[in-house]
């Protein structure tokens, strides 16, 4: 069995006083789609941050395709993709300079124009990134993550920013990806895409995983309907007022 | 070297920054400064004088405010994810950083010279080319030494404000202040006997003493760029500009007093005060702050 792609295991982050992550543990396996769900202020950013080496954990280990991201962070990232949020491009290179960047540095061999082609921005391969939509910038970042067709593409909320045309290009890209053999892990506030694309949800809320599996099991952990969308079942799990009476009842 | 690709995007984004061209007039219109003495001791050469005029305070000034958020900007705007989610060590992201923002600031340096050479050219004739080479490759050297300072500013500090303070409380002291009021302060207090009697550099004081305090004068790497620089025009040990130097040399030429030569104090001048030591203090004013940079970059979060 191969290794997994993302293993993390009682992973956790303070800073000072606050605890951003507690001692979490997951598992994506290659070629799966894992959705990374959780109200603002959850952990998700801080979670891919650490599977990046820009923040580091305070305890806990991550393993990237069996390697340590902080010691074998060249080795890992070779064969990663990084849509971040939040970022900014950079204003005074245009959006073929912003993947020639990438290219080169991944000494791969992919052609700008093409990778702009599966995000719809061909149009704009030569102008600067100032010039941008916040739309268009997303569309560009995203290129920038498909570069030399990553094992392991990461992206943190894909689809901030963008109309429904973006929505399903960027849905159509991780089935495509999917297809390809790729895990993809994402996190996003946009429910009803996670609900289409992902073969794995799991909910983040205050820093801990509050449960994890595909859609079916999430609706049996809360006894929702078949009906109920996983909108309602986010809020069940996240909002504390409902889990505060579950609780009560359960007692 | 995987951050050669980062070097060129931040190359591109220098040269790109249209304020960054401002630059070569107020080098063109600082460096030009014709001097009787230094034409008549070093004739058409009296271009390279004003090459090294140009990298003076305003060169240090702008090289500075140009580099001092090149970290801390990207860490707060997030752009910084990229190339740390890319196959690049923290080192790399440092090296290219670097890399490409003394190329860009030098490629402006490069075309201020060219036009100042053209002026020279046209106004006094021919003069050394090798010295013109030496000059340029010491004013990119020199455009490293400070993109490296700025460098570790921008990882040090993690607020802009505290930052841009931090810029001018260096810049002040090591690049204004120094020559002009520290080192001056140390000769009037120690070095009575030359002030009084009008800028030779006999002195009460011993050969240790003395050498310490040459070292002092150019410790700062505009003294060791100039006492560097003096050795290719031949004008002088000492850690003033060229026409300084010169008139220490050629008083009854001189129209004001002259800087200290080293040679006119020592009968035999110590090693640290030979000229290529100051390549060294140059070099290490670069490796220094790349290693304060390095350390505060590549230990725990770096966002």
């Amino acid at each position: 069995m191969s290794v997994p792609a993302i293993d993390i295991q009682n992973l956790t982050k303070r800073f000072d006083d606050t605890t951003a992550v507690e001692n979490l543990s997951l598992t994506v396996e290659q070629g799966e789609t894992y959705g990374f769900l959780g109200p603002n202020g959850a952990g998700k950013s801080t979670t891919i941050s650490m599977l990046f080496d820009y923040l580091r954990p305070t305890e806990g280990t991550i393993e990237l395709f069996g390697n340590d991201p902080q010691t074998d962070g060249v080795a890992v990232r070779e064969r990663m993709g990084h849509l971040p949020d939040p970022y900014s491009l950079y204003d005074g290179i245009t959006a073929r300079e912003h993947l020639e960047f990438v290219i080169d540095t991944k000494r791969a061999d992919d052609d700008p124009a093409e990778l702009l082609e599966r995000v719809a921005l061909t149009d704009a391969i030569d102008k600067k990134a100032g010039e941008f939509s916040q739309g268009m910038q997303q569309r560009l970042a995203l290129a920038m993550a498909l570069v030399d067709a990553p094992d392991l593409l990461v992206l943190d909320e894909p689809f901030s920013g963008l109309d429904p045309h973006g929505v399903r290009t960027v849905r159509n890209i991780v089935e495509t990806e999917r297809e390809r053999g790729a895990a993809v892990f994402f996190s996003s506030h946009v429910l009803g895409q996670v609900e289409l694309v992902c073969d794995t949800i799991g909910i983040l809320h205050k820093g801990a995983l509050i449960t994890e599996g595909t859609l079916q099991d999430l609706r049996d952990g809360i006894d929702a309907d078949e009906e109920d969308s996983i909108e309602e079942i986010f809020v069940e799990y996240t909002d504390d007022s409902v889990r505060a009476v579950k609780e009560e009842v359960v007692q | 070297m995987r951050w050669m690709p980062l070097a060129k995007k931040e190359f591109r984004g220098v040269v790109r920054y249209k304020a960054t061209w401002l630059l070569v007039p107020f080098l063109l219109l600082w460096g030009y400064q014709p001097n009787y003495l230094a034409y008549d001791v070093l004739g058409s050469d009296i271009t390279l004088v004003y090459l090294q005029h140009m990298t003076g305070p305003i060169l240090v000034l702008g090289t500075l405010l140009l580099s001092y958020q090149t970290v801390l900007k990207e860490r707060s705007s997030g752009s910084l994810k990229f190339p740390l989610g890319l196959p690049l060590t923290r080192t790399d992201v440092l090296l290219g950083k670097i890399a490409g923002r003394t190329a860009g600031v030098g490629a402006v340096v490069l075309v201020a010279d060219l036009l100042m050479a053209g002026i020279g050219l046209y106004q006094y004739g021919l003069f050394s080319p090798l010295g013109f080479v030496g000059m340029v490759v010491l004013s990119l050297v020199f455009v490293g030494v400070i993109v490296s300072i700025a460098t570790a500013i921008s990882t040090v500090f993690d607020r802009t404000i505290t930052a841009t303070a931090g810029t001018f409380l260096l810049y002040l002291p090591l690049f204004v202040l120094w020559d002009n009021f520290l080192v001056a302060e140390i000769r009037t207090r120690l070095l009575p006997v030359s002030n009084e009697q009008g800028g030779g550099t006999e002195t009460q004081l011993s050969g240790n003493q003395e050498t310490m305090f040459y070292l002092i004068d150019r410790f700062e790497p505009m003294g060791n760029f100039q006492v560097v620089t003096n050795w290719i025009l031949d004008a002088g040990n000492a850690s003033t500009g060229a026409v300084s130097a010169l008139a220490s040399t050629n008083p009854e030429q001189a129209v004001f007093g002259g800087g200290d030569i080293v040679a006119t104090a020592f009968d035999s001048v110590p090693f640290v005060l030979h000229e290529g030591f100051s390549v060294v203090w140059l070099v290490l004013w670069a490796v220094v702050p790349f290693a304060i940079s390095w350390v505060t970059f590549t230990r725990g979060d770096v966002l």
